[in-house]
C-alpha cells in the first residue's frame, strides 16, 4: 500500500531538549491515523515539520511523495490542514473566508462549508474574531471539508469544542472517509473520540519513543490485569513484560502485551502474590493511560 | 488565486487604509487653511520671496506623512498574520510562497503609492492655488523623496514583521531606517533633483529582499 | 536560490546604508576644528601675509610668504586697510603708504569685497525661476518688493502675486521693450540679486537664446532695457550681480571656461581677472579691493591661491600654499585604510545632493585584507561551507569592512 506520509530517521530538538531521535513511521493511504501522546511530547511540532513550517535537525519527511519542507502548491492543495487552536483569519467574515479559500481549490464544495456553518445560525457577515472557540472551529472545519483534500491533517481538532460539536464533526469526518481513498492524520487530547474513528494509532512518548500499530491490534493485544494489593506489590516494577503498573486503593494493575498466563507466571517469578488475578476490559483512553502513564 | 491574495490583503488593510487616507487628506486640508491664513496676514510678495529665495517650505510638515502612512498600512497588513503565527495559514495556501509574499507586499505598496499620488495631487493643487506653477512643480520635486521614504517605511515594516528572530528584526529595522533617512538629507527645495534616482533605484532591492524573512519564517528550527 | 539572492539584496542595502553613515560617524568622531587660512597682500611690505590655524584650540601662526613670524598687532598693521578700525583705535590714522596718505574715511569708501562661492553659481543650486523686478527709483530710501514677479518664457511674463495670474499689460509692456532692445526669447540666464536689504537696485541681467546679454530695470514703472556690449560668444555660465555702493562694478561674470570677468559700470566693459588654476566648481573666490590694490584669493579645501593686482587689475604678485587644514592627517589615512569607498551625499560646493561613490584608493587594501582575515575566523566559528559561502568573501573583497559587517549580521541560512 502506498504511503501518504513517510518519516525516516527524524531527529529534532529545541536547544538541548531532544524531542525525537530517529523517529520512523509511515501513514498508508486510506488510513485514519491517530497520533497520541501526552502534552509536550511534540505532536504539534511533528505536524509543523510535516507541513514545512519547521526544519528538523535531521531526517527525511515526505508528504504525498514530496519533501515536507518544500511542498509544491499542488501538493498543498491536496492537503487540508487544521492548525492547533483552529487558527483562522480573524479579520474575515463567514462569507469572506469562503470566498477567499474557494479561489484556491479547484474541487471546492461550497455546500459542504455552508452545511456546517449554517448550523451556527450566524449572519454571513459575522466576523470570525467575534466568534466563540466552538463557532470558529465549525468554520475552520467547514473550510477543510469544502477543500475536499486527499490528506487531512488535524492538530487537536477537539480543542475548545463541546460535546455536540465534537460529535457533529466526527459524523462529517466519517462521511468524508467513507470511500476509503482519503487519509486522515489526527491528534486529539480526547482519546475516546478516536476509538471509533481511527484504524491506526501511534503513541508518542517523551524522548521520541513510539509505538505504531493498528487500533484493533492494540486494543486486543494490550491488556490490563488486576489483583489484590498486598505487601509484595511494593516490589513491582516495569520491565519487558510489564509495560506499566498502577497501584490504587486495594487494587494493583499491570499492563502488558502478553497473555494472562505469561504475565501471571512472570509475576510469580518476581515473587508477587497475584490473588484474584483477572483481565480488565479497557477503553482506548484506559489503554492510552495504561501505556503512557497518568502523568 | 493572486486576486484572492489581493482580496485578503485588502480586507486586512481597508479600514486602516481609510484611516491613513483620512489622515492624509486632513493634513492637506490643514495645509490649505494654513497657507490661506498666511496669505491673509502677510503680503503675498513677501511669502513668495520667502518661498523662492529664502527657501521656506510651507508644506514641510507633510515630510513624514507618508512614512506614517507606510507604517500604518504595513502594521495593518502584517500584525494579523503574525499574531498566533497565522502567517502559516497563508504559507499553506496552494501558491508558491515567494510569489504569495511578493503579492502581499505589492498590494501594500500599491496602497501606500495610491495615497502618495493623491498627496502629490493635493500638494500640487494647493501650492498652485497660491504660487505660480513653478512653485507647485518645485514642491512636487521637493516632496518626491518623502514619497519614497513612505514606500521604504512600508517595506521596512514588512521585513521586520515577517522575520522570526528578534535580533534580526533589529537589523532590518536599522537598514530600513537608515535607508529611509537618505531621503531626508536636504533642507532646501529640489535638492534631490539630480541624485534621487540613485537611492530610489537601489531601494527597489527592498522588494525582493522580503523573500528572505519569509523564507526564514518557513524554515525555522524552533 | 531565491532566498540566497534575497539575502544578497539585503546585504547590498546594508552596505549602501553603512557606506553613508559609517564614514559620516567617523568624521563626527575624528574631525577637528580647522579654520581656513586667511591670506592678504600687505601694501606695507608688498608681500603676502597670512594667518593660519595650526593646532587645536586657538593655535595660530601669523606669517608672511617668506616665513617671517609676526605678533598679532604687527600683523594687523601690515594690512591696515583690513584692520583700519584697529589702526584708528591705536591712533595710527591717517597713515602714509608709498607717499599717499589715507584717513579712515578714504579707506572705508574705497574698500570693496566681492565673493563667489560654488553654491552661488546658478547651475550648482536649485532656484525657482520666478523673480521680483524691483522699482529702481522708488523715490524713497527703502526698497520694497513689487506686487508682481516675472518668469522668462517666450516673453517676460509678470504674475500678480495677489491673484496669482498673469498681468497681461505689464507683460506686454516689458516684452515689447525687451524685443525692441533685441532680446530673442527664451532666456538662457536670468541673474539678479533678490533682496530689499541692499542700497539700491540694478535690476536683472538677462542672457538671451543667442548669448547676448541685456540689462533690464524697472524705472518709475517703465521698462529700461539695455543691450550690453558683452560678446555673445563668451559662453556665460553665471552672473553675480553686486549692487555695491561704489557703483564701479555691476557684478562678476563666470564663463563656461572658468574665467572671471568683472562687469564694470563703465558701459559694461569687461575686466578679466588674471586667475591661475581657478576652478569655480570647488573654489571659493574673494576679491578684496582697497585704495591701493586688488587681491583675488581663491581656495579649495587643500590649497589657497592669491593674486595681487594694481588698480588696473594687472598682476603684481602671486602666491599659493597648501593650507594646514589641507594637510593629510592620521585620521584621514586611517579613514582611507578602513573604508574602501564611501557614499558622499552632501557637498558644501552645491545645494544639490549627490549620492556619489567616492573611492579611497589603494590604502583600502589594508582594511579589506583585515576584513577578510576576520571573516575567515568568524566563518570558521560558524562552520563555513565554501560551496555555499564563497560569494560572501567576494562581497568583502570589494566592500571591506561594510561587507564584513553585512555578511556577519545577515548570516547565511543553514
Amino acid at each position: 500500500m502506498e504511503n501518504v506520509i513517510e518519516v525516516e530517521n527524524l531527529t529534532h530538538c529545541y536547544g538541548k531538549r531532544v524531542i525525537y531521535e530517529d523517529l520512523n513511521f509511515t501513514v498508508p493511504r486510506g488510513s485514519i491515523f491517530g497520533l497520541l501522546g501526552k502534552n509536550g511530547v511534540g505532536k504539534t511540532t511533528l505536524i509543523k515539520i510535516l507541513m514545512g513550517f519547521l526544519r528538523p535537525v535531521s531526517g527525511r519527511c515526505r508528504v504525498l511523495g514530496e519533501a515536507s519542507h518544500n511542498l509544491s502548491p499542488v501538493a498543498r492543495s491536496r492537503i487540508g490542514l487544521l492548525f492547533e487552536g483552529h487558527l483562522a483569519y480573524e479579520f474575515m467574515s463567514i462569507a469572506q473566508i469562503e470566498k477567499f479559500y474557494s479561489a484556491h481549490y479547484p474541487t471546492w464544495n461550497r455546500d459542504l462549508y455552508y452545511g456546517l456553518v449554517d448550523r451556527l445560525d450566524l449572519p454571513y457577515d459575522h466576523k470570525i474574531k467575534n466568534m466563540s472557540c466552538g463557532q470558529r472551529s465549525q468554520v475552520v472545519l467547514g473550510l477543510i471539508f469544502a477543500q475536499n483534500p486527499e490528506l487531512m491533517i488535524l492538530d487537536d481538532y477537539s480543542m475548545g469544542l463541546d460535546a455536540g460539536y465534537r460529535r457533529l464533526f466526527l459524523e462529517y469526518l466519517s462521511e468524508y472517509v467513507k470511500d476509503g481513498t482519503k487519509t486522515v492524520f489526527v491528534t486529539s487530547h480526547i482519546v475516546q473520540d478516536l476509538e471509533n474513528l481511527v484504524n491506526e494509532v501511534m503513541f508518542l512518548d517523551r524522548g521520541g519513543e513510539i509505538l505504531q500499530t493498528s487500533l484493533d491490534e492494540f486494543m486486543t493485544g494490550f491488556k490490563q490485569f488486576r489483583f489484590k494489593r498486598n505487601g509484595s506489590t511494593n516490589t513491582l516494577h516495569r520491565d519487558d513484560v510489564i509495560r506499566n503498573l498502577d497501584i490504587t486503593g486495594d487494587n494493583a494493575s499491570v499492563f502488558s502485551f502478553l497473555s494472562m498466563a505469561k504475565v501471571g507466571a512472570h509475576l510469580a517469578e518476581m515473587g508477587i502474590e497475584t490473588a484474584g488475578l483477572e483481565q480488565v476490559p479497557m477503553t482506548l483512553e484506559d489503554a492510552f493511560i495504561g501505556l503512557t502513564g497518568k502523568y | 488565486m493572486l486576486l484572492s491574495i489581493i482580496y485578503k490583503e485588502w480586507l486586512k488593510v481597508r479600514l486602516f487604509w481609510g484611516i491613513a487616507l483620512v489622515l492624509n487628506i486632513a493634513v492637506f486640508v490643514y495645509l490649505f487653511v494654513d497657507i490661506r491664513h498666511l496669505f491673509t496676514i502677510e503680503h503675498a510678495e513677501m511669502i513668495w520671496y520667502q518661498a523662492f529665495k529664502i527657501g521656506t517650505l510651507h508644506y514641510a510638515y507633510m515630510k513624514y506623512l507618508l512614512v506614517i502612512t507606510g507604517v500604518i498600512i504595513g502594521a495593518a497588513q502584517y500584525t494579523p498574520e503574525m499574531i498566533g503565527h497565522r502567517f502559516r495559514l497563508s504559507l499553506h495556501l496552494p501558491v508558491r510562497p515567494n510569489s504569495m509574499v511578493l503579492w502581499c507586499v505589492l498590494t501594500g505598496l500599491f496602497g501606500v503609492a495610491v495615497i502618495g499620488m493623491l498627496d502629490a495631487f493635493m500638494l500640487y493643487t494647493i501650492i498652485a492655488r497660491f504660487f505660480p506653477h513653478e512653485g507647485a512643480e518645485s514642491a512636487l520635486l521637493t516632496a518626491l523623496p518623502w514619497f519614497f521614504s513612505g514606500l521604504i517605511a512600508y517595506l521596512g515594516i514588512a521585513l521586520t514583521a515577517m522575520e522570526p528572530r528578534l535580533s534580526r528584526k533589529f537589523v532590518y529595522l536599522a537598514i530600513a531606517g537608515g535607508f529611509l533617512c537618505l531621503f531626508y538629507q536636504g533642507n532646501d527645495y529640489e535638492t534631490y533633483n539630480r541624485a534621487l534616482w540613485k537611492p530610489a533605484l537601489i531601494s527597489l532591492l527592498f522588494i525582493p529582499s522580503i523573500i528572505l524573512p519569509a523564507y526564514r519564517y518557513r524554515n525555522r528550527s524552533s | 536560490m531565491v532566498p540566497k539572492l534575497a539575502r544578497y539584496a539585503l546585504i547590498v542595502l546594508a552596505i549602501v546604508v553603512m557606506s553613508v553613515y559609517l564614514p559620516f560617524l567617523y568624521h563626527k568622531v575624528s574631525e577637528k576644528k580647522v579654520g581656513k587660512t586667511q591670506l592678504f597682500f600687505s601694501p606695507v611690505i608688498k608681500k603676502f601675509v597670512f594667518r593660519e590655524m595650526v593646532g587645536e584650540g586657538h593655535k595660530f601662526v601669523t606669517q608672511d610668504e617668506s616665513g617671517n613670524d609676526y605678533d598679532r598687532m604687527t600683523f594687523e598693521t601690515l594690512i591696515p586697510f583690513v584692520y583700519y578700525k584697529n589702526m584708528d583705535l591705536w591712533g595710527k590714522l591717517p597713515m602714509t603708504i608709498d607717499g599717499r596718505t589715507f584717513d579712515k574715511q578714504t579707506i572705508k569708501e574705497n574698500r570693496q569685497v566681492f565673493e563667489l562661492k560654488p553654491r552661488m553659481i546658478a547651475d550648482r543650486s536649485p532656484r525657482i525661476q520666478v523673480f521680483p523686478l524691483l522699482e529702481s527709483e522708488p523715490g524713497v530710501t527703502r526698497l520694497r518688493f513689487p506686487e508682481d514677479a516675472f518668469r522668462m518664457t517666450d516673453r517676460m511674463e509678470f504674475i500678480n502675486v495677489d491673484t496669482n495670474t498673469v498681468d497681461e499689460d505689464l507683460t506686454g509692456k516689458f516684452t515689447d521693450a525687451m524685443k525692441k532692445a533685441g532680446v530673442v526669447f527664451p532666456a538662457r540666464l536670468t541673474a539678479g540679486r533678490v533682496s530689499i536689504l541692499k542700497p539700491f537696485d540694478e535690476g536683472f541681467f538677462v542672457v538671451d537664446v543667442n548669448g547676448c546679454t541685456y540689462h533690464v530695470k524697472r524705472v518709475k514703472g517703465e521698462p529700461v532695457v539695455v543691450k550690453t556690449p558683452i560678446p555673445s560668444d563668451l559662453g556665460i555660465r553665471n552672473i553675480k550681480v553686486m549692487e555695491n555702493k561704489k557703483k564701479e562694478i555691476y557684478g562678476m561674470l563666470l564663463t563656461n571656461k572658468g574665467d572671471i570677468h568683472l562687469i564694470t559700470c563703465d558701459d559694461y566693459r569687461l575686466i578679466k581677472l588674471p586667475l591661475m588654476d581657478y576652478n569655480p566648481d570647488i573654489m571659493d573666490l574673494k576679491l578684496l579691493i582697497n585704495p591701493l590694490y586688488r587681491t583675488a584669493v581663491y581656495s579649495d579645501d587643500h590649497t589657497i591661491h592669491a593674486v595681487a593686482m594694481d588698480s588696473q587689475y594687472r598682476p603684481i604678485s602671486r602666491y599659493q600654499r597648501v593650507m594646514f587644514s589641507g594637510r593629510t592627517t592620521m585620521a584621514d589615512t586611517v579613514f582611507k585604510a578602513l573604508f574602501p569607498f564611501w557614499i558622499k551625499t552632501t557637498d558644501k560646493t552645491s545645494s544639490y545632493l549627490q549620492f556619489d561613490l567616492v573611492w579611497n584608493g589603494w590604502l583600502a587594501l589594508i582594511g579589506i585584507a583585515l576584513s577578510l582575515l576576520i571573516a575567515v575566523v568568524i566563518m570558521h566559528l560558524r562552520k563555513f561551507r565554501f560551496k555555499r559561502d564563497w560569494p560572501d568573501f567576494v562581497v568583502i573583497m570589494f566592500t571591506g569592512i561594510y561587507g564584513l559587517i553585512a555578511v556577519t549580521i545577515i548570516d547565511p541560512e543553514q
